[in-house]
């Protein structure tokens, strides 16, 4: 088995973000205050892991490019919930009503 | 978005390399999304350290930073060549560094003849570098010595604007070959 070393506080911050609902890259970096430089990598090492996948979203506004909606999968959920501690993972991902 | 930041990132694709080239998509659909101009040039930025930084962790990566770590030893010596060359007039000196700039140059034509021979489709982009290395070559080396009452600045702006010329259109010969492939 794999085995990698423990996320840093940025891989945190998105994996916290993804964990309520999916989200553009832009959106990420909005919401994470990461720069394009470094949520980039992160996002790359994740869908590499199989923690996150990245579909294709055709655009809503006539002749922009589409864009990539970035989601958990099941085994990065799991990966968060392990990662996050409780008082950070998004009560909505545990099922639980805020 | 305006077309200046799209061509912006659509030059990353020779950087990027092929496995990451659907991530280069992505980032082209969010910046279209990034209306603040400010914002645009630090994604774009932020594109390009990836770029790189990805390039540079696969094994193709290495070997290009290996060529690319060459090549500006290539530039920075026949820069340096050509400077002095131009500066020290008729001394033993010079001719030695005009000597190191002619091998130089023969570097470059035979990497352009080499590229010619060994890759297919490209050879129109080799030949244009071959043809201007050769020109470039021609010019400052048999076309100088008869113009040699010119002074001594002229000959310096001019071999720095050769050594610049030639030295790009090898980098870009060589690396056309790769870019080739991604456009």
């Amino acid at each position: 088995m794999t085995r990698y070393r423990a996320p840093s506080k940025s891989t945190c911050l998105i994996l916290y973000h993804l964990c309520s609902q999916p989200a553009y890259g832009y959106a990420l970096m909005k919401a994470t205050g990461l720069k394009s430089g470094t949520l980039y990598p992160i996002l790359m090492r994740l869908t590499d892991r199989g923690y996150l996948t990245a579909d294709w979203r055709e655009p809503t506004i006539l002749g922009r490019p589409p864009r990539q909606i970035y989601r958990l999968t099941a085994q990065g959920q799991i990966y968060a919930k392990d990662t996050l501690s409780p008082q950070q993972v998004p009560l909505s991902f545990l099922g639980v009503a805020p | 978005m305006t077309p200046r930041f799209h061509t912006w990132l659509k030059w990353l694709a020779w950087l990027m390399p092929d496995h990451r080239a659907d991530w280069l998509d992505a980032m082209q659909g969010e910046l279209a999304a990034i209306t603040n101009a400010d914002e645009r040039r630090e994604f774009i930025w932020g594109c390009f350290t990836v770029a790189v930084w990805e390039q540079a962790r696969s094994r193709r990566g290495l070997h290009y930073m290996a060529r690319a770590c060459g090549s500006i030893c290539l530039i920075a010596a026949s820069a340096f060549g050509l400077y002095h060359s131009a500066r020290l007039g008729d001394d033993p000196q010079s001719a030695l560094f005009a000597q190191t700039v002619s091998a130089l140059c023969f570097v470059y034509i035979g990497a352009a003849l080499l590229l010619m021979i060994s890759l297919r489709g490209l050879k129109i982009y080799a030949g244009l570098g071959f043809c201007l290395a050769s020109a470039a070559f021609i010019y400052c080396y048999i076309v100088r010595p008869f113009s040699a009452n010119l002074s001594a600045e002229f000959w310096t702006a001019l071999s720095m604007e050769a050594a610049g010329l030639m030295a790009s259109l090898f980098v870009a010969s060589v690396y056309l070959g790769w870019f080739y492939r991604r456009v």
